[in-house]
């Protein structure tokens, strides 16, 4: 009893100390965003300020902040949808076909991933703008699918295996498809890993950087370039930023929060006994 | 567990017409992934590999001298690039480790809360990961100053004085490994969360009955099952922290004096400020064959499939 | 079609028809920041007077360049007017991505009349031109200055150092004080840039008269243990400073004296912003023989695979004019051009007084070293001065290690 209740509290307590180191820099973000710079920058940290709406208020008026969310919303919703698409297919079709290649392609996905940026811009850009890509929004697009893809079809690989055989057969057996059984039976049990994968590659796409700007100009900038922008040669606006900073989180914290049911809600309990 | 799992069966010789149909799902499921990876990264690593044979500055390709391999040869040779490896292996050790260990704890911990605490919770643990790269390192950077800093404010708090911080060679890159974990973690437990229900209640229920208590659930039950989440995890985790760039750039830019240059910074260096474009591609191939070395084995482990 | 026929013909305060027109819609490339936002009033005002169409690209500074490399390596023709600083028209120039300007700038009707070439300080043409010819117009220059807080000196019975021996006492005392001097000694470019200043300031140089690396010179030596004897006495915190920091330290009451970027000094003078707006002094830093700046510049380019070239210079050449640049300055104080003639200009020192200081700091301004091995030269010191400030290496032995592994190159 006593060793029940003892790991109880140490279980929130452990909870607790990790949920305000999660928290205070997301906190200090936010707050140096209703602040003065001379606020900021003070001996110790200080609770009692003056807030001030000038910062967001700039914000809008010194940069495209408007386009930038709208270009952001394009480009993270079609590249995730693309993605969480071609990802699952790409899982199921390498894992459940007894493929003799399907070890060498999903090496080589992983391979693909550990290509090192630096070496990725140049080439993509010629290429982009061969084709006439370059300040479209498609190419950020293109590049975010494929950065996303590697590890979102490794990560749905080991989800699909782990789904028990019987199942898939079952339901061939009933006389569905391949492609009926995999809509109707594999996908919800592998709607955690979906909607693991939704929200990670939403996010990285929706703060990635380098290629949003290379590959765009000023009309399709996205967000991050917008942040990135209140950061000087020489200094840094923290109010601007900050506050630009904390428009941006928002959008992706809401979502986080819809997708958090499915990635934790058990599918296969009670689904096949073994 | 009698169940067998997709890539448990031995692989079959197709020849029937509804085999060959299912070949052609297949391939229709696998191409566009392939074709869109191929096209963006895998040609890019071909142009990689060619353009390090040569000497060269961006944009003035035309003036390019094939060394063949010597700059691979000058990577060896300069103890700053040697420096840049140790500091990216122990930066990778000590990060994967970290996030692994903390996130894979704080999954298990939070299944075993009530599902609303649980998700509430997850989703606020989420948070960091969600933040673009570019203000994690503004703000810890802003945390880590000796005279406006939190984290100095803290330390002074609980009695600890003279902490060197990011001005110091030795806990810079402790510093970066910390900020790098915050960002990180959520990802393992979002990863992990979504693993863990796979894992069946009964079992829970069985080991519960047998007086199991919570260490011993965690190490009979619970790992081992997560055992394909955790090798993906690692596999993901450790590639990206052996390639971190951004955090590195915006914290500390390398100092001081190299002990917080990785692979990625020095790269960097040396192609946009160095103009040595073909010895920083050299650089990119190393760093790729040091991920094949250090993960290639997990690699193939994975694709062949353990069996329960 | 010239600029001034244009001018005279319309009549702004007349709308609609009467309004300037041109099919013409030029791109401008450079860092974000207070800067490009006082461009950006200058840029809309060119507008309205030429009916040009103007797409102004600020960005990130960090992706500036590798953005204008990638354009205009591949000739996207993207950019008509870009921003270029003294360290990247070397490499620029010999990738071939400039437009000569050497004749453009003799041409009064792209120029528009008075323009007065010879206004511009040689040390800026010099900057920019190779071979002769011309490649860039010099815009705005910067250098970095010791900036202190008058009451807090004349209370401790200071006066503003001039010489090596003057800057220690001064940091040491306030150091003991609990506070010390602001410094910008991270790894990086700001203390090799300190160390260029206190070499000129000391007649020496990183190279000997041959052009060839002479680190171990005894004067290249004494500086790096100046510049450690000094960073003991730095602010907490300093040796992972860049000017920023620096600036915020002294913007904020929390260094009584520091050496910071005159870039950054319109936010040190700011009434709403600064604690000690109207008590700084400005003073060269620290010279053992005459006082030295460092020319950090920038400058307006036209990318070779512009397709608006002659536009392009007209902006670059009105961005250049005497007026135009007298009223950035009074947009941004921290502003300073290449025209002698605003040096001594009333209106500018009002709200800039630390311009005669400048003045006097570039009296005998260099550069960063310039040759194409040079970035390996200042990435090697700027290692190798990090580790002698915070680490305490030897000065001696950390010049030897950078000379034995580059003098090869020079």
């Amino acid at each position: 009893m006593l060793k029940r209740a003892t790991i109880g509290t140490g279980k929130w307590v452990l909870l607790i100390v990790f949920l305000l180191w999660t928290v205070i820099p997301i906190l200090l973000v936010i707050t140096n965003s209703f602040k003065k710079a001379k606020d900021i920058f003070t001996d110790t940290p200080t609770l009692i300020f003056t807030p001030t709406l000038d910062n967001f208020v700039n914000v809008f008026g010194k940069s495209d902040f408007a386009q930038y969310f709208l270009n952001s919303t394009v480009v993270a919703l079609c590249s995730t949808l693309v993605v969480v698409v071609l990802a699952t297919f790409a899982a199921y079709g390498l894992t459940s076909f007894q493929l003799r290649f399907a070890n060498t392609i999903a090496n080589g996905f992983l391979v693909g991933k550990l290509v090192p940026v630096i070496s990725m811009l140049l080439p993509i850009f010629v290429i982009f703008n061969a084709v006439g890509l370059r300040g479209s929004l498609v190419g950020p697009i293109i590049a975010h699918v494929a950065l996303n893809l590697p590890f979102a079809v490794w990560l749905l690989m080991s989800f699909f295996r782990d789904i028990p055989r019987e199942l898939e057969q079952a339901a061939l057996i009933d006389g569905c498809s391949r492609m009926q059984a995999f809509w109707r039976v594999l996908m919800p049990v592998v709607m955690p890993g979906i909607a693991a994968v939704f929200i990670l590659a939403m996010q990285y796409s929706w703060n990635e950087l380098l290629f949003s700007l290379q590959l765009t100009t000023l009309e399709t900038y996205t967000l991050p370039v917008g942040i990135a922008s209140f950061v000087g040669a020489i200094s840094v606006d923290w109010g601007l930023s900050s506050a630009a900073a904390t428009l941006t989180m928002v959008p992706m914290i809401i979502i986080g929060f819809f997708v958090q049911k499915y990635i934790a809600q058990g599918t296969t309990g009670g689904a096949v006994k073994g | 567990m009698t169940s067998t799992t997709a890539a448990s069966l031995p692989k079959k010789r197709h020849t029937s017409a509804y085999a060959r149909k299912d070949m052609r799902i297949a391939l229709f499921l696998i191409l566009p992934a392939t074709v869109a990876i191929f096209v963006v990264m895998i040609v890019p690593l071909v142009y990689a590999i060619i353009a390090s044979t040569f000497h060269y500055s961006l944009g003035q390709e035309d003036k390019a001298v094939f060394v063949f391999f010597e700059n691979y040869g000058k990577f060896f040779a300069d103890p700053v690039a040697m420096r840049s490896l140790l500091n990216t292996l122990i930066f990778t050790a000590l990060s994967l480790t970290l996030c692994m260990v903390i996130g894979v704890g704080i999954s298990v911990l939070l299944k075993s809360l009530s599902t609303r605490t649980g998700n509430v919770l997850r989703a606020i643990f989420a948070m960091p990961l969600l933040i673009s790269p570019i203000i994690v390192s503004l703000i810890w950077r802003y945390m880590y100053d000796p005279t406006y800093g939190l984290v100095y404010w803290f330390l002074e708090l609980i009695g600890i004085d003279g902490f060197g911080g990011l001005t110091n060679s030795v806990t810079a890159l402790i510093c970066i490994v910390i900020t790098d974990v915050w960002h990180a973690v959520p990802f393992i437990i979002l990863v992990a969360s979504a693993g863990l229900t796979v894992i069946p209640d009964e079992l829970y229920e069985a080991a519960r009955i047998d007086g199991a208590g919570a260490m011993r659930t965690l190490f009979n039950v619970t790992l081992p099952l997560l055992t394909k989440t955790l090798v993906v995890l690692i596999l993901i985790r450790g590639t990206d922290a052996f390639r971190i760039f951004d955090l590195i750039y915006g914290l500390t830019g390398g100092g001081p004096a190299n002990s917080t240059t990785s692979l990625s910074i020095y790269a960097y260096k040396q192609a946009y400020e160095n103009n040595q474009m073909g010895f920083a591609m050299a650089v990119a191939v190393i760093t790729l064959l040091g991920l094949v070395i250090l993960f290639g084995p997990l690699m193939r482990n994975s694709a062949r499939g353990k069996d329960d | 079609m010239a600029l001034t026929g244009l001018t005279a013909c319309s009549t702004p305060s007349d709308d609609g028809g009467d309004a300037p027109q041109s099919d013409v819609t030029l791109t401008v490339s450079r860092w974000s920041g207070p800067q490009a936002d006082a461009q950006q009033k200058l840029l809309d005002e060119y507008s309205k007077e030429t009916g040009v169409k103007i797409r102004f690209d600020s960005i990130d500074y960090g992706q500036v360049k590798q953005k204008q490399t990638l354009n205009m390596s591949t000739k996207t023709g993207e950019y008509d007017l870009i921003y270029v600083p003294e360290a990247w028209v070397g490499e620029y120039t010999d990738a071939g991505y400039l437009a000569d300007l050497t004749d453009m700038v003799k041409d009064e009707s792209l120029t528009g009349a008075g323009w007065d070439y010879a206004d511009i300080l040689q040390s800026g043409i010099d900057v920019y031109s190779r071979d002769g010819k011309l490649y860039g117009l010099p815009y705005f220059v910067q250098t970095p200055l010791v900036v202190y807080d008058k009451d807090a000196l004349a209370a401790a019975g200071l006066e503003a150092p001039a010489t090596w021996d003057d800057a220690i006492a001064v940091a040491k005392h306030f150091k003991e004080d609990g506070s010390g001097m602001a410094l910008p000694f991270r790894q990086g470019s700001a203390i090799v840039n300190i160390m260029a200043v206190l070499l000129a300031g000391d007649d020496a140089d990183f190279f000997d008269a041959s052009g060839k690396l002479d680190l171990t010179n005894p004067d290249v030596v004494d500086t790096v243990a100046f510049i450690q004897e000094l960073s003991k006495y730095g602010l907490e915190g300093s040796n992972g400073w860049h000017w920023d920091e620096v600036n915020k330290a002294l913007q904020f009451g929390q260094a009584p004296i520091g050496i910071t970027s005159s870039g950054l000094f319109t936010a040190l003078e700011n009434a709403d912003e600064s604690q000690v707006a109207g008590k700084l002094g400005y003073a060269p830093i620290p010279y053992a023989k005459t006082p030295a700046g460092l020319l950090q510049t920038w400058g307006w380019s036209v990318p070779a695979d512009s397709k608006n070239q002659e536009e392009a210079f007209k902006l670059g050449a009105w961005l250049t004019s005497k007026a135009i640049q007298k009223e950035m300055g009074t947009l941004d104080p921290s502003f300073i051009s290449f025209r002698s003639s605003l040096a001594d200009d009333p209106d500018l020192t009002a709200n800039a007084p630390w311009l005669p200081t400048v003045k006097a700091a570039l009296a005998k301004g260099v550069t960063v070293p310039l040759q194409p091995n040079a970035p390996a030269l200042t990435d090697a010191l700027s290692a190798g001065l990090s580790g002698v400030v915070t680490n305490g290496d030897d000065p001696a032995k950390m010049l030897q290690g950078v000379q034995d592994a580059l003098a090869s190159q020079f």
